[in-house]
């Protein structure tokens, strides 16, 4: 006997429904087969998903600060911004210029003209103002509101981007600009100056972080993250006091424009740790104002400038036969009005006895006693004590550009070399490697390598310093006696000029004849330089001025091609302005 | 005897023959479940909102954060503009100042250092009574 079977129309709807939800289903699993159990198109599929959610955004490190010797910064990153219109997102592109225009790189009329054709050609994207700070920004965001406030909705503006741009800035302007240098105008690494020797640590590593986002582009909250942080870039604390670059840097500026100079370059040494205080080029630039570069404004000059160094080289000579035990302070000198030597003679300014104490070769700078006083010496001892003082090759600062300037091999030497080396041709030094030569002098007789970066610090506050490189040259004995030379130039010698109101200081003048390369001979024009320390006992600077070119004559006649009187007054304002800046106790009534 | 088949119960009568004496502890159970399933999906819900909420409370703050620190690089490059010394030398000689033409040092050995002014400086000699 079998069960009776009754059908009704609501048993035949839910078959048709069942029927129709196992066909759904039964759908989907084919089409989840057909996707997924094909492993080649199943991975591709995946991938393809992938990449329409997950996009990778590239972090950029936050660039590292330049900064003083006392922590305030003479470059720093800040935020900025490149302003973007959509020119198809606009209603009246006249109007959105009218309203922009006073915030765009360029005038009205352009601009008008860049949004309508941009909105005719289907253009989405035009940039219309370029590294722009955020308070200007905010300027710009304000002034879009307050217009989008009193108009209908069909006439705001709408389209307007600020795309994140890093802005490097200086805040002293043009101080120390060629020392610090200049990054690219994109923002990108260092092109000159400790910007570009040291964009490594400064630029740090960039970041990613992947994330994923939805249909409209945002951010899914809880969707997929991979964050690696960008590692900041390194700091770096220079050596260079602003108020002293800048008094440095003031004076060669007034120095330049009395004596109608070409050029200049001041160094301020501190000769206890060979630290730099100050480099001082003229011409220079206010690193803000990219428009104001032009090449060679940005030289550094007390490193990429070689020159003869003329009578200020003439302490080596003297400085090495007193250590070699030669000669004394008192050793009287023959000093003829002029000497023969191969097919040159030399002779000296003015009227001089025919013979001198060493000390007095030095004092008025006597072409002839110090040539003597080379002969004595003789040549191989003569450029033992040239390299060992630090000339012909680079001090090692940590700067791009800076040249090592050639003293010729003894080898090499011709038979009025020794002569001509002696006082102060013949070979090329630049100003730094002068000022290192009499911070030695000053510094008991010890060279101490010249140095600009007092230190670096990493993102992880580890601090890598400096530590300068030092070797003795002279004896304790030797350089206090050719201290006490080089204040009797001041006293009564060349370099009257140099004398400062508050400290007693020594130094030595100088003035080279320029060769004219394109002539092949040495032409009127001069470098004239001075390089002195203060105060005398106990030099705290020592500071080397070198002018290129210096003409016409002060009242008294005395012309500005020579160090004494061009150069050695720019010497006693720098010097002063420091030693009051260091906070050094006058030593001179 | 002839097998008879049992009559066909309709309506409630049958409904409540089919499940007899078993319907009120099976449905307790079912209706426990339902709300427990309802309190996990309106749980999960709230916690999803609330996770949602964190990490657009966390977007929130480091958008703070940012603005915060571009903040502190501004006013950190308006320091150092404030102390640039030409700004200073500028304002300085456009309120007439200059250099002491006449000046004292007082040598300040404990403190290590030198005070350079105008000589006869009531100020100074105010400054070095206070010393120790």
């Amino acid at each position: 006997m079998s069960a009776q079977r009754i059908w009704k129309p609501g048993d035949l709807r839910l078959l048709v429904v069942g029927v129709a939800f196992v066909l759904a289903w039964a759908g989907i699993g084919f089409r989840l087969f057909d996707l997924q159990g094909n492993q080649a198109r199943a991975a591709e599929l995946a991938t393809v998903g992938f990449d329409q959610r997950i996009t990778e955004r590239a972090i950029e490190p936050a660039r590292g600060t330049i900064y003083d010797r006392d922590g305030v910064e003479l470059a720093l990153t800040i935020d900025g911004w490149n302003i973007v219109v959509d020119p198809s997102m606009l209603d009246d592109p006249t109007a959105t210029a009218a309203l922009l225009a006073p915030y765009a790189d360029d005038p009205y009329e352009e601009l008008a003209l860049t949004l309508s054709e941009g909105q005719e050609s289907g253009s989405r994207y035009a940039e219309i103002a370029m590294r722009v700070d955020t308070s200007r920004k905010h300027e710009v965001e304000s002034v879009i509101a307050a217009y989008n406030s009193d108009v209908d909705k069909a006439q705001r503006v709408t389209g307007v981007f600020y795309r994140p741009q890093p802005l490097r800035v200086y805040p002293a302007g043009s101080v120390a600009s060629q020392v610090i240098g200049l990054t690219s105008y994109d923002g990108g690494g260092g092109i000159e100056g400790l910007e570009l020797t040291f964009n490594s640590e400064l630029e740090g590593d960039a970041g990613r972080l992947i994330v994923e986002l939805d249909p409209s582009g945002r951010v899914i909250p809880q969707g997929e993250v991979l964050l690696e942080p960008a590692a900041a870039g390194a700091d770096i604390v220079t050596t260079i006091d602003r108020e002293i670059q800048f008094a440095a840097e003031q004076a060669l500026r007034r120095a330049i424009q009395t004596t109608g100079a070409s050029n200049g370059a001041i160094v301020v040494l501190d000769p206890d740790t060979g630290a730099v205080l100050a480099m001082a080029s003229y011409p220079g630039m206010d690193l803000n104002e990219r428009s104001e570069v032009t090449p060679g404004v940005l030289r550094n000059r007390t490193v990429a400038d070689m020159y003869e160094p003329g009578s200020t080289l003439k302490l080596l000579t003297v400085a090495a036969a007193l250590e070699e035990g030669i000669v004394t302070a008192d050793t009287m000198i023959d000093t003829p009005n002029r000497i023969e030597i191969g097919e040159f003679d030399y002779s000296d300014h003015g009227n001089n006895p025919p013979a001198m104490r060493v000390a007095d070769v030095v004092a008025k700078s006597s072409n002839i006693g110090t040539i003597h006083i080379e002969q004595m010496l003789g040549r191989d001892l003569h450029y033992e004590y040239l390299t060992k003082f630090g000339l012909g090759g680079k001090v090692g600062l940590d700067v791009e550009g800076e040249r090592q300037g050639s003293v010729p091999p003894t080898s090499e030497w011709t038979a009025t070399s020794g002569s001509s080396i002696a006082i102060g041709y013949a070979v090329h030094t630049t100003a730094l490697q002068m000022a290192a030569v009499y911070a030695t002098v000053a510094n008991d007789g010890v060279w101490t390598e010249p140095y600009l970066v007092k230190e670096i610090i990493q993102a992880d506050g580890t601090r890598i310093t400096t530590n300068a490189r030092t070797r003795r040259v002279l004896s304790f004995d030797t350089a206090q006696t050719l201290r006490e030379m080089l204040g009797q130039v001041i006293e009564i010698g060349t370099g009257s000029r140099a004398a400062l109101a508050d400290y007693t200081a020594g130094g030595k003048t100088g003035t080279s004849e320029k060769f004219d390369v394109e002539a092949g001979v040495y032409s009127d024009d001069t470098f004239a330089s001075f390089i002195g320390m203060a105060p005398l006992n106990d030099p705290r600077v020592v500071v080397a001025v070198v002018l290129d070119s210096p003409h016409g004559s002060l009242e008294d006649g005395t012309s500005l091609t020579l160090g004494g009187a061009s150069a050695a007054p720019v010497f006693a304002e720098v010097a002063q302005n420091a030693l009051h800046q260091l906070g050094v106790a006058p030593d001179r009534d | 005897m002839t097998a008879q088949t049992v009559p066909y119960a309709r309506g409630r009568a049958a409904r409540q023959s089919a499940v007899g004496e078993r319907r009120g502890p099976r449905i307790v159970p079912l209706i426990f479940f339902t709300i427990l399933v309802m309190a996990v999906f309106f749980a999960m819900i709230f916690l999803r909102i609330a996770l949602d909420r964190s990490a657009f409370q966390l977007e929130s703050l480091e958008r703070q954060i940012a603005t915060e620190e571009s903040l502190q690089l501004d006013l950190r490059l308006q320091l150092a503009q404030l102390q640039d010394p030409l700004r200073i030398a500028t304002e300085a000689t456009r309120m007439g100042l200059t250099y002491p033409e006449d000046r004292v040092a007082i040598v300040v050995d404990d403190l290590g250092g030198v005070l350079i002014a105008p000589s006869g400086g009531e100020p100074i000699q105010a400054l070095t009574d206070s010393l120790p």
